[in-house]
Protein backbone atom coordinates (compact mmCIF):
# COMPACT_ATOMS: atom_id res chain seq x y z
CA UNK A 1 0.00 0.00 0.00
CA UNK A 2 1.22 3.46 -0.81
CA UNK A 3 2.41 5.31 2.30
CA UNK A 4 0.06 8.04 3.47
CA UNK A 5 1.90 11.21 4.39
CA UNK A 6 0.53 13.57 7.00
CA UNK A 7 0.85 16.79 5.01
CA UNK A 8 0.36 16.72 1.26
CA UNK A 9 -2.29 14.11 0.42
CA UNK A 10 -4.83 15.56 2.85
CA UNK A 11 -6.63 17.45 0.10
CA UNK A 12 -9.67 15.30 0.78
CA UNK A 13 -9.92 15.67 4.51
CA UNK A 14 -12.41 18.59 4.54
CA UNK A 15 -14.71 16.74 2.17
CA UNK A 16 -14.19 13.58 4.22
CA UNK A 17 -15.12 15.43 7.42
CA UNK A 18 -18.23 16.94 5.81
CA UNK A 19 -19.19 13.50 4.48
CA UNK A 20 -18.82 11.99 7.94
CA UNK A 21 -20.86 14.68 9.68
CA UNK A 22 -23.54 14.56 6.97
CA UNK A 23 -23.77 10.77 7.35
CA UNK A 24 -24.04 11.05 11.15
CA UNK A 25 -26.80 13.66 10.93
CA UNK A 26 -28.65 11.65 8.27
CA UNK A 27 -28.39 8.55 10.49
CA UNK A 28 -29.68 10.50 13.51
CA UNK A 29 -32.64 11.74 11.47
CA UNK A 30 -33.31 8.19 10.26
CA UNK A 31 -33.21 6.90 13.84
CA UNK A 32 -35.51 9.76 14.85
CA UNK A 33 -38.03 8.81 12.16
CA UNK A 34 -37.92 5.14 13.25
CA UNK A 35 -38.49 6.22 16.87
CA UNK A 36 -41.36 8.45 15.78
CA UNK A 37 -43.09 5.62 13.91
CA UNK A 38 -42.59 3.22 16.82
CA UNK A 39 -43.90 5.70 19.37
CA UNK A 40 -47.06 6.11 17.27
CA UNK A 41 -47.65 2.36 17.57
CA UNK A 42 -46.56 2.23 21.22
CA UNK B 1 5.81 -22.59 28.00
CA UNK B 2 5.22 -19.60 30.26
CA UNK B 3 7.85 -16.88 30.12
CA UNK B 4 9.00 -15.70 33.53
CA UNK B 5 10.02 -12.13 34.21
CA UNK B 6 13.76 -11.60 34.60
CA UNK B 7 15.38 -8.73 36.47
CA UNK B 8 16.11 -7.09 33.11
CA UNK B 9 12.40 -7.26 32.13
CA UNK B 10 11.37 -5.68 35.41
CA UNK B 11 13.80 -2.81 34.81
CA UNK B 12 12.53 -2.30 31.25
CA UNK B 13 8.93 -2.28 32.47
CA UNK B 14 9.85 0.18 35.24
CA UNK B 15 11.60 2.44 32.73
CA UNK B 16 8.62 2.77 30.39
CA UNK B 17 6.07 3.00 33.21
CA UNK B 18 8.21 5.77 34.72
CA UNK B 19 8.19 7.70 31.43
CA UNK B 20 4.39 7.45 31.28
CA UNK B 21 4.10 8.76 34.85
CA UNK B 22 6.32 11.72 33.96
CA UNK B 23 4.01 12.33 30.99
CA UNK B 24 0.97 12.50 33.31
CA UNK B 25 2.90 14.91 35.56
CA UNK B 26 3.67 17.15 32.60
CA UNK B 27 0.02 17.05 31.47
CA UNK B 28 -0.89 18.70 34.79
CA UNK B 29 0.48 21.92 33.27
CA UNK B 30 -2.94 22.33 31.62
CA UNK B 31 -4.98 22.55 34.87
CA UNK B 32 -2.10 24.48 36.49
CA UNK B 33 -2.28 27.16 33.79
CA UNK B 34 -6.09 27.17 34.13
CA UNK B 35 -5.79 27.65 37.90
CA UNK B 36 -3.24 30.45 37.64
CA UNK B 37 -5.10 32.32 34.91
CA UNK B 38 -8.39 32.08 36.81
CA UNK B 39 -6.64 33.00 40.10
CA UNK B 40 -7.56 29.71 41.81
CA UNK B 41 -4.50 29.63 44.06
CA UNK B 42 -5.33 26.63 46.26
CA UNK B 43 -5.89 24.27 43.27
CA UNK B 44 -2.72 25.70 41.65
CA UNK B 45 -0.76 24.41 44.67
CA UNK B 46 -2.47 21.00 44.34
CA UNK B 47 -1.23 20.74 40.75
CA UNK B 48 2.28 21.92 41.62
CA UNK B 49 2.47 19.19 44.25
CA UNK B 50 0.96 16.64 41.87
CA UNK B 51 3.50 17.53 39.17
CA UNK B 52 6.39 17.38 41.63
CA UNK B 53 5.46 13.99 43.02
CA UNK B 54 4.68 12.38 39.66
CA UNK B 55 7.78 13.74 37.91
CA UNK B 56 10.02 12.67 40.80
CA UNK B 57 8.47 9.18 41.03
CA UNK B 58 8.43 8.77 37.25
CA UNK B 59 12.03 9.87 36.74
CA UNK B 60 13.22 7.56 39.54
CA UNK B 61 11.52 4.61 37.84
CA UNK B 62 12.77 5.65 34.41
CA UNK B 63 16.38 5.95 35.60
CA UNK B 64 16.32 2.47 37.16
CA UNK B 65 16.73 0.96 33.72
CA UNK B 66 19.18 1.52 30.87
CA UNK B 67 17.66 3.70 28.14
CA UNK B 68 17.13 2.26 24.65
CA UNK B 69 16.14 -1.16 26.00
CA UNK B 70 13.98 -2.77 23.33
CA UNK B 71 10.47 -3.54 24.52
CA UNK B 72 9.27 -6.99 23.47
CA UNK B 73 5.62 -7.92 23.05
CA UNK B 74 5.00 -9.46 26.46
CA UNK B 75 6.70 -6.56 28.26
CA UNK B 76 4.69 -4.10 26.17
CA UNK B 77 1.48 -5.81 27.31
CA UNK B 78 2.53 -5.51 30.95
CA UNK B 79 3.54 -1.85 30.55
CA UNK B 80 0.15 -1.12 28.96
CA UNK B 81 -1.75 -2.79 31.79
CA UNK B 82 0.36 -1.07 34.45
CA UNK B 83 0.25 2.29 32.66
CA UNK B 84 -3.47 2.78 33.36
CA UNK B 85 -3.04 1.97 37.05
CA UNK B 86 0.15 4.00 37.48
CA UNK B 87 -1.33 6.96 35.59
CA UNK B 88 -4.52 6.81 37.69
CA UNK B 89 -2.51 6.67 40.92
CA UNK B 90 -0.71 9.93 40.11
CA UNK B 91 -3.62 11.64 38.31
CA UNK B 92 -5.65 11.15 41.51
CA UNK B 93 -3.16 13.14 43.62
CA UNK B 94 -4.36 16.71 42.88
CA UNK B 95 -7.99 15.53 43.01
CA UNK B 96 -7.43 13.98 46.45
CA UNK B 97 -5.84 17.27 47.60
CA UNK B 98 -8.84 19.27 46.34
CA UNK B 99 -11.00 18.49 49.37
CA UNK B 100 -13.90 17.45 47.14
CA UNK B 101 -13.28 13.73 47.60
CA UNK B 102 -14.04 11.67 50.69
CA UNK B 103 -10.76 9.78 50.43
CA UNK B 104 -7.80 9.09 48.14
CA UNK B 105 -9.68 5.98 46.95
CA UNK B 106 -12.56 8.18 45.73
CA UNK B 107 -10.09 10.39 43.84
CA UNK B 108 -8.46 7.26 42.38
CA UNK B 109 -11.90 6.07 41.27
CA UNK B 110 -12.44 9.35 39.38
CA UNK B 111 -8.95 9.27 37.87
CA UNK B 112 -9.42 5.69 36.63
CA UNK B 113 -12.91 6.60 35.40
CA UNK B 114 -11.51 9.64 33.58
CA UNK B 115 -8.54 7.90 32.01
CA UNK B 116 -10.57 4.89 30.89
CA UNK B 117 -13.18 7.35 29.47
CA UNK B 118 -15.91 5.86 31.67
CA UNK B 119 -17.49 8.83 33.41
CA UNK B 120 -18.70 7.39 36.73
CA UNK B 121 -17.79 9.83 39.49
CA UNK B 122 -17.46 10.00 43.28
CA UNK B 123 -16.81 13.75 43.50
CA UNK B 124 -18.66 15.68 46.20
CA UNK B 125 -20.25 19.09 45.67
CA UNK B 126 -19.44 18.97 41.95
CA UNK B 127 -21.39 22.16 41.28
CA UNK B 128 -18.87 24.14 43.34
CA UNK B 129 -15.71 22.35 42.21
CA UNK B 130 -12.83 24.65 41.15
CA UNK B 131 -12.71 25.20 37.40
CA UNK B 132 -9.11 23.95 37.25
CA UNK B 133 -10.10 20.66 38.92
CA UNK B 134 -12.89 20.33 36.38
CA UNK B 135 -10.33 21.01 33.66
CA UNK B 136 -8.17 18.14 34.98
CA UNK B 137 -11.09 15.72 35.33
CA UNK B 138 -12.14 16.33 31.73
CA UNK B 139 -8.57 16.45 30.48
CA UNK B 140 -8.03 12.90 31.75
CA UNK B 141 -10.68 11.84 29.21
CA UNK B 142 -8.59 13.36 26.44
CA UNK B 143 -5.35 11.80 27.70
CA UNK B 144 -6.89 8.38 28.26
CA UNK B 145 -9.15 8.52 25.23
CA UNK B 146 -6.40 9.21 22.75
CA UNK B 147 -4.48 6.57 24.61
CA UNK B 148 -1.94 7.20 27.32
CA UNK B 149 0.15 4.96 25.19
CA UNK B 150 -0.36 6.87 21.96
CA UNK B 151 0.33 10.10 23.84
CA UNK B 152 3.50 8.60 25.20
CA UNK B 153 4.46 7.43 21.75
CA UNK B 154 4.05 10.89 20.30
CA UNK B 155 5.62 12.82 23.17
CA UNK B 156 8.20 10.80 25.01
CA UNK B 157 9.31 7.67 23.26
CA UNK B 158 9.34 8.78 19.66
CA UNK B 159 10.44 6.17 17.19
CA UNK B 160 12.64 4.14 19.50
CA UNK B 161 12.30 0.38 19.24
CA UNK B 162 9.51 0.02 21.77
CA UNK B 163 7.00 2.39 20.24
CA UNK B 164 5.24 -0.01 17.91
CA UNK B 165 4.98 -2.81 20.48
CA UNK B 166 3.32 -0.38 22.89
CA UNK B 167 0.83 0.67 20.28
CA UNK B 168 -0.14 -2.89 19.35
CA UNK B 169 -0.69 -3.89 22.96
CA UNK B 170 -3.38 -1.31 23.50
CA UNK B 171 -6.16 -3.26 21.84
CA UNK B 172 -5.81 -1.15 18.69
CA UNK B 173 -4.12 -3.84 16.71
CA UNK B 174 -4.72 -2.57 13.22
CA UNK B 175 -2.16 -0.24 11.74
CA UNK B 176 -4.09 2.65 10.23
CA UNK B 177 -1.20 4.21 8.41
CA UNK B 178 2.17 2.66 7.66
CA UNK B 179 4.19 3.91 10.57
CA UNK B 180 3.54 4.78 14.15
CA UNK B 181 4.34 8.49 13.97
CA UNK B 182 1.97 8.97 11.04
CA UNK B 183 -0.69 6.96 12.87
CA UNK B 184 -0.29 9.02 16.03
CA UNK B 185 -0.30 12.29 14.13
CA UNK B 186 -3.39 11.22 12.21
CA UNK B 187 -5.23 10.36 15.44
CA UNK B 188 -4.32 13.74 16.95
CA UNK B 189 -5.24 15.50 13.71
CA UNK B 190 -8.76 14.00 13.57
CA UNK B 191 -9.17 14.68 17.29
CA UNK B 192 -8.06 18.32 16.99
CA UNK B 193 -10.46 18.99 14.13
CA UNK B 194 -13.45 17.49 15.97
CA UNK B 195 -12.54 19.11 19.30
CA UNK B 196 -12.13 22.54 17.67
CA UNK B 197 -15.42 22.29 15.75
CA UNK B 198 -17.29 20.86 18.74
CA UNK B 199 -16.00 23.54 21.09
CA UNK B 200 -17.01 26.33 18.70
CA UNK B 201 -20.49 24.83 18.15
CA UNK B 202 -21.16 24.24 21.86
CA UNK B 203 -19.80 27.68 22.85
CA UNK B 204 -22.40 29.22 20.55
CA UNK B 205 -25.10 26.99 22.08
CA UNK B 206 -24.02 27.94 25.62
CA UNK B 207 -23.94 31.65 24.80
CA UNK B 208 -27.45 31.49 23.34
CA UNK B 209 -28.82 29.79 26.47
CA UNK B 210 -27.42 32.64 28.56
CA UNK B 211 -24.04 31.60 30.00
CA UNK B 212 -21.24 34.13 30.44
CA UNK B 213 -18.51 33.92 27.74
CA UNK B 214 -15.64 32.36 29.75
CA UNK B 215 -17.91 29.76 31.30
CA UNK B 216 -19.51 29.04 27.90
CA UNK B 217 -16.12 28.34 26.37
CA UNK B 218 -14.91 26.16 29.25
CA UNK B 219 -18.13 24.15 29.44
CA UNK B 220 -18.09 23.74 25.65
CA UNK B 221 -14.48 22.47 25.65
CA UNK B 222 -15.19 20.06 28.50
CA UNK B 223 -18.42 18.77 26.97
CA UNK B 224 -16.64 18.32 23.63
CA UNK B 225 -13.74 16.28 24.97
CA UNK B 226 -16.07 14.33 27.25
CA UNK B 227 -18.32 13.37 24.31
CA UNK B 228 -15.74 13.00 21.55
CA UNK B 229 -13.60 10.80 23.80
CA UNK B 230 -16.80 9.00 24.86
CA UNK B 231 -16.06 9.86 28.49
CA UNK B 232 -19.10 11.29 30.20
CA UNK B 233 -17.86 13.57 32.97
CA UNK B 234 -19.74 16.85 33.25
CA UNK B 235 -18.98 20.03 35.17
CA UNK B 236 -22.43 20.02 36.79
CA UNK B 237 -24.07 17.34 38.89
CA UNK B 238 -27.06 17.35 36.54
CA UNK B 239 -24.72 16.36 33.67
CA UNK B 240 -26.22 17.05 30.21
CA UNK B 241 -29.65 17.79 31.75
CA UNK B 242 -28.14 21.04 33.12
CA UNK B 243 -28.27 22.70 29.69
CA UNK B 244 -31.93 21.88 28.90
CA UNK B 245 -31.10 22.36 25.23
CA UNK B 246 -32.10 20.18 22.31
CA UNK B 247 -29.38 21.72 20.15
CA UNK B 248 -26.75 20.88 22.81
CA UNK B 249 -27.97 17.27 22.78
CA UNK B 250 -27.91 17.16 18.97
CA UNK B 251 -24.33 18.45 18.74
CA UNK B 252 -23.13 16.08 21.46
CA UNK B 253 -24.68 13.09 19.66
CA UNK B 254 -22.79 14.01 16.48
CA UNK B 255 -19.59 14.16 18.55
CA UNK B 256 -20.42 10.83 20.20
CA UNK B 257 -20.79 9.12 16.82
CA UNK B 258 -17.53 10.71 15.60
CA UNK B 259 -15.87 9.46 18.77
CA UNK B 260 -17.14 5.93 18.39
CA UNK B 261 -16.14 5.67 14.72
CA UNK B 262 -13.21 3.33 14.11
CA UNK B 263 -10.08 5.40 13.38
CA UNK B 264 -9.49 3.20 10.33
CA UNK B 265 -12.84 4.38 9.01
CA UNK B 266 -11.93 8.02 9.69
CA UNK B 267 -8.70 7.40 7.77
CA UNK B 268 -10.49 5.82 4.81
CA UNK B 269 -13.20 8.47 4.60
CA UNK B 270 -10.77 11.38 5.02
CA UNK B 271 -8.63 9.92 2.24
CA UNK B 272 -11.61 9.91 -0.08
CA UNK B 273 -13.08 6.40 0.21
CA UNK B 274 -16.51 7.40 1.47
CA UNK B 275 -18.17 4.14 0.40
CA UNK B 276 -16.35 2.38 3.24
CA UNK B 277 -18.81 3.96 5.72
CA UNK B 278 -21.60 1.90 4.18
CA UNK B 279 -19.80 -1.32 3.21
CA UNK B 280 -17.94 -1.85 6.46
CA UNK B 281 -19.23 -4.75 8.58
CA UNK B 282 -18.59 -2.79 11.76
CA UNK B 283 -20.47 0.32 10.62
CA UNK B 284 -23.35 -1.91 9.54
CA UNK B 285 -23.39 -3.91 12.78
CA UNK B 286 -23.23 -0.73 14.88
CA UNK B 287 -26.01 1.10 13.02
CA UNK B 288 -28.24 -2.00 13.08
CA UNK B 289 -27.67 -2.25 16.83
CA UNK B 290 -28.64 1.37 17.38
CA UNK B 291 -31.80 1.15 15.27
CA UNK B 292 -33.03 -2.07 16.95
CA UNK B 293 -32.28 -0.75 20.45
CA UNK B 294 -33.97 2.59 19.71
CA UNK B 295 -37.11 0.64 18.70
CA UNK B 296 -37.14 -1.21 22.05
CA UNK B 297 -36.30 1.90 24.02
CA UNK B 298 -39.04 3.96 22.36
CA UNK B 299 -41.61 1.18 22.82
CA UNK B 300 -40.66 0.91 26.49
CA UNK B 301 -40.86 4.64 27.10
CA UNK B 302 -44.17 4.94 25.23
CA UNK B 303 -45.59 2.16 27.43
CA UNK B 304 -44.56 3.75 30.76
CA UNK B 305 -46.33 7.03 29.89
CA UNK B 306 -43.98 9.00 32.18
CA UNK B 307 -42.70 11.26 29.42
CA UNK B 308 -45.56 13.09 27.80
CA UNK B 309 -45.64 13.63 24.08
CA UNK B 310 -43.87 11.95 21.20
CA UNK B 311 -41.01 14.54 20.92
CA UNK B 312 -40.03 14.04 24.60
CA UNK B 313 -40.09 10.23 24.25
CA UNK B 314 -37.89 10.39 21.13
CA UNK B 315 -35.50 12.91 22.71
CA UNK B 316 -34.94 10.86 25.87
CA UNK B 317 -35.03 7.45 24.19
CA UNK B 318 -32.70 8.24 21.29
CA UNK B 319 -30.20 10.30 23.33
CA UNK B 320 -29.66 7.61 25.93
CA UNK B 321 -29.27 4.81 23.39
CA UNK B 322 -26.59 6.83 21.55
CA UNK B 323 -24.97 7.84 24.83
CA UNK B 324 -24.93 4.23 26.10
CA UNK B 325 -23.93 2.55 22.85
CA UNK B 326 -21.04 4.89 22.11
CA UNK B 327 -19.84 4.47 25.70
CA UNK B 328 -20.21 8.17 26.49
CA UNK B 329 -22.54 8.16 29.47
CA UNK B 330 -24.00 11.65 29.33
CA UNK B 331 -27.51 11.56 30.73
CA UNK B 332 -30.49 13.88 30.59
CA UNK B 333 -32.19 12.21 33.54
CA UNK B 334 -31.68 12.30 37.28
CA UNK B 335 -29.97 9.08 38.42
CA UNK B 336 -33.01 7.98 40.44
CA UNK B 337 -35.25 8.23 37.35
CA UNK B 338 -33.68 5.17 35.71
CA UNK B 339 -35.26 2.76 38.15
CA UNK B 340 -38.35 4.82 38.90
CA UNK B 341 -39.46 6.24 35.55
CA UNK B 342 -37.66 4.54 32.69
CA UNK B 343 -39.44 1.19 32.71
CA UNK B 344 -37.96 -2.30 32.38
CA UNK B 345 -37.96 -2.54 28.59
CA UNK B 346 -36.30 0.82 27.91
CA UNK B 347 -33.79 0.26 30.72
CA UNK B 348 -33.03 -3.20 29.30
CA UNK B 349 -32.39 -1.63 25.89
CA UNK B 350 -29.96 0.84 27.47
CA UNK B 351 -28.15 -2.00 29.33
CA UNK B 352 -27.79 -3.92 26.05
CA UNK B 353 -26.62 -0.78 24.26
CA UNK B 354 -23.90 -0.31 26.91
CA UNK B 355 -22.92 -3.98 26.83
CA UNK B 356 -22.59 -4.10 23.01
CA UNK B 357 -20.58 -0.88 22.77
CA UNK B 358 -19.28 1.12 19.84
CA UNK B 359 -16.60 0.37 17.28
CA UNK B 360 -13.10 -1.02 17.75
CA UNK B 361 -10.08 1.28 17.35
CA UNK B 362 -12.00 4.13 18.96
CA UNK B 363 -12.51 5.34 22.52
CA UNK B 364 -15.79 3.42 22.87
CA UNK B 365 -16.01 0.56 25.35
CA UNK B 366 -17.97 -2.68 25.51
CA UNK B 367 -17.84 -5.78 23.35
CA UNK B 368 -17.57 -3.70 20.12
CA UNK B 369 -19.62 -3.85 16.94
CA UNK B 370 -16.82 -5.51 14.93
CA UNK B 371 -16.91 -8.57 17.21
CA UNK B 372 -20.71 -8.70 17.14
CA UNK B 373 -20.64 -8.49 13.34
CA UNK B 374 -18.07 -11.29 13.16
CA UNK B 375 -20.08 -13.44 15.60
CA UNK B 376 -23.25 -12.88 13.55
CA UNK B 377 -21.40 -13.88 10.37
CA UNK B 378 -20.05 -16.90 12.26
CA UNK B 379 -23.57 -18.03 13.17
CA UNK B 380 -24.66 -17.69 9.52
CA UNK B 381 -21.53 -19.62 8.50
CA UNK B 382 -22.26 -22.55 10.84
CA UNK B 383 -25.91 -22.76 9.76
CA UNK B 384 -24.87 -22.65 6.12
CA UNK B 385 -22.31 -25.42 6.75
CA UNK B 386 -24.80 -27.64 8.53
CA UNK B 387 -27.23 -27.41 5.64
CA UNK B 388 -24.63 -28.07 2.91
CA UNK B 389 -23.53 -31.51 1.69
CA UNK B 390 -20.55 -32.98 3.58
CA UNK B 391 -18.11 -32.55 0.71
CA UNK B 392 -18.90 -28.84 0.21
CA UNK B 393 -16.45 -26.23 1.53
CA UNK B 394 -18.44 -23.26 2.78
CA UNK B 395 -16.67 -19.95 3.29
CA UNK B 396 -18.04 -16.72 4.69
CA UNK B 397 -16.67 -13.30 3.74
CA UNK B 398 -17.01 -9.85 5.22
CA UNK B 399 -15.80 -6.36 4.43
CA UNK B 400 -13.69 -4.51 6.99
CA UNK B 401 -11.34 -2.14 5.16
CA UNK B 402 -10.67 -5.03 2.74
CA UNK B 403 -12.70 -8.05 1.75
CA UNK B 404 -11.75 -10.74 4.23
CA UNK B 405 -12.54 -14.38 4.79
CA UNK B 406 -13.96 -15.38 8.14
CA UNK B 407 -11.64 -17.83 9.87
CA UNK B 408 -12.02 -20.01 12.95
CA UNK B 409 -9.29 -17.99 14.67
CA UNK B 410 -11.14 -14.70 14.14
CA UNK B 411 -14.40 -16.17 15.33
CA UNK B 412 -12.75 -17.75 18.40
CA UNK B 413 -11.13 -14.48 19.34
CA UNK B 414 -14.41 -12.55 19.03
CA UNK B 415 -16.31 -15.17 21.06
CA UNK B 416 -13.65 -15.27 23.76
CA UNK B 417 -13.75 -11.50 24.32
CA UNK B 418 -17.57 -11.63 24.21
CA UNK B 419 -17.57 -14.28 26.95
CA UNK B 420 -15.07 -12.35 29.08
CA UNK B 421 -17.17 -9.19 28.91
CA UNK B 422 -20.34 -11.14 29.79
CA UNK B 423 -18.56 -12.79 32.71
CA UNK B 424 -17.35 -9.40 33.96
CA UNK B 425 -20.77 -7.77 33.59
CA UNK B 426 -22.50 -10.56 35.52
CA UNK B 427 -19.85 -10.82 38.24
CA UNK B 428 -20.05 -7.08 38.94
CA UNK B 429 -23.84 -7.28 39.03
CA UNK B 430 -23.78 -10.19 41.50
CA UNK B 431 -21.39 -8.34 43.82
CA UNK B 432 -23.67 -5.28 43.65
CA UNK B 433 -26.68 -7.46 44.40
CA UNK B 434 -24.81 -9.04 47.31
CA UNK B 435 -24.57 -5.56 48.85
CA UNK B 436 -28.35 -5.31 48.70
CA UNK B 437 -28.88 -3.26 45.54
CA UNK B 438 -31.76 -4.40 43.27
CA UNK B 439 -30.46 -6.77 40.57
CA UNK B 440 -31.55 -4.57 37.64
CA UNK B 441 -29.75 -1.52 38.98
CA UNK B 442 -26.69 -3.57 39.99
CA UNK B 443 -26.48 -4.98 36.44
CA UNK B 444 -26.92 -1.50 34.93
CA UNK B 445 -24.08 -0.08 37.03
CA UNK B 446 -21.79 -3.07 36.50
CA UNK B 447 -22.20 -2.98 32.71
CA UNK B 448 -21.73 0.79 32.78
CA UNK B 449 -18.38 0.38 34.58
CA UNK B 450 -17.03 -2.58 32.59
CA UNK B 451 -18.06 -1.12 29.23
CA UNK B 452 -16.56 2.28 30.17
CA UNK B 453 -19.90 4.05 29.73
CA UNK B 454 -20.63 6.04 32.88
CA UNK B 455 -24.43 6.13 33.05
CA UNK B 456 -25.47 5.70 36.67
CA UNK B 457 -28.60 4.68 38.51
CA UNK B 458 -27.17 6.29 41.62
CA UNK B 459 -25.34 3.27 43.08
CA UNK B 460 -22.04 5.04 42.36
CA UNK B 461 -21.86 7.63 45.11
CA UNK B 462 -19.32 8.47 47.82
CA UNK B 463 -21.24 6.44 50.42
CA UNK B 464 -21.15 3.17 48.45
CA UNK B 465 -19.27 0.19 49.98
CA UNK B 466 -15.48 0.32 49.56
CA UNK B 467 -15.36 -3.17 48.04
CA UNK B 468 -17.80 -2.08 45.34
CA UNK B 469 -15.63 0.97 44.56
CA UNK B 470 -12.66 -1.39 44.11
CA UNK B 471 -14.72 -3.76 41.95
CA UNK B 472 -15.80 -0.92 39.64
CA UNK B 473 -12.20 0.38 39.42
CA UNK B 474 -11.09 -3.11 38.39
CA UNK B 475 -13.97 -3.41 35.90
CA UNK B 476 -13.16 -0.07 34.26
CA UNK B 477 -9.49 -1.06 34.03
CA UNK B 478 -10.22 -4.54 32.62
CA UNK B 479 -12.86 -3.27 30.19
CA UNK B 480 -10.56 -0.59 28.79
CA UNK B 481 -7.75 -3.09 28.18
CA UNK B 482 -10.15 -5.67 26.73
CA UNK B 483 -8.78 -8.15 29.28
CA UNK B 484 -5.75 -9.54 27.43
CA UNK B 485 -3.19 -7.01 28.70
CA UNK B 486 -4.51 -7.27 32.25
CA UNK B 487 -4.45 -11.08 32.20
CA UNK B 488 -0.90 -10.95 30.82
CA UNK B 489 0.08 -8.77 33.78
CA UNK B 490 -1.47 -11.09 36.37
CA UNK B 491 -0.21 -14.24 34.65
CA UNK B 492 3.39 -13.05 34.44
CA UNK B 493 3.41 -12.02 38.09
CA UNK B 494 1.85 -15.29 39.22
CA UNK B 495 4.13 -17.42 37.04
CA UNK B 496 7.31 -15.49 37.90
CA UNK B 497 6.56 -15.37 41.62
CA UNK B 498 5.45 -19.03 41.67
CA UNK B 499 8.60 -20.24 39.84
CA UNK B 500 10.91 -18.29 42.09
CA UNK B 501 9.31 -19.78 45.18
CA UNK B 502 9.56 -23.36 43.88
CA UNK B 503 13.16 -22.77 42.80
CA UNK B 504 13.93 -21.39 46.26
CA UNK B 505 12.42 -24.46 47.89
CA UNK B 506 14.27 -27.01 45.70
CA UNK B 507 17.71 -25.42 46.21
Amino acid sequence: MEGIRFHSPYHHWVIGLLAEVATFVAFMLFVGVVAYLVSLIG
Amino acid sequence: MWVTLQRRDVRTIAHYTGLLIVGIGLAMIVPLVTAVSLKEWAPALDYLMGMGISCAAGMTLALLSPKNTPLNRSNALIVTALAWLAASLVAALPLALSGNYGSYLDALFDAMSGLTTSGLTLVQDLDHLALSHNMWRHFTHLIGGQGIVVAAVSIAIGLRGGAMSLYIAEGRDEKILPNVMHTTRFIWFVTSVYVALGTIALTIVNLTIGMEPVRSGLHAFWATIATYDTGGFGPQSMNALYYHSGVFEFVTVVLMIAGTLNFNLHADVWRGDRGELFKNIEARAWSTNVVVLVVFSTLGLAATRVFTGVPEIIRKGVYHIFSANTGTGHQTLYAAQWARDYGGLAMGAVILAMAFGGMASSTAGGIKALRLGVIFKGIVWRIHESLAPKSAVITERFHHLDDRELTDALLNNALMVFMLYMFTYVTGALIGAAYGYPMGEALFESVSAAANVGLSTGITNPAMPTVLKLVYILQMWAGRLEFVALFALFASFVVSFGRRRTEGRSS
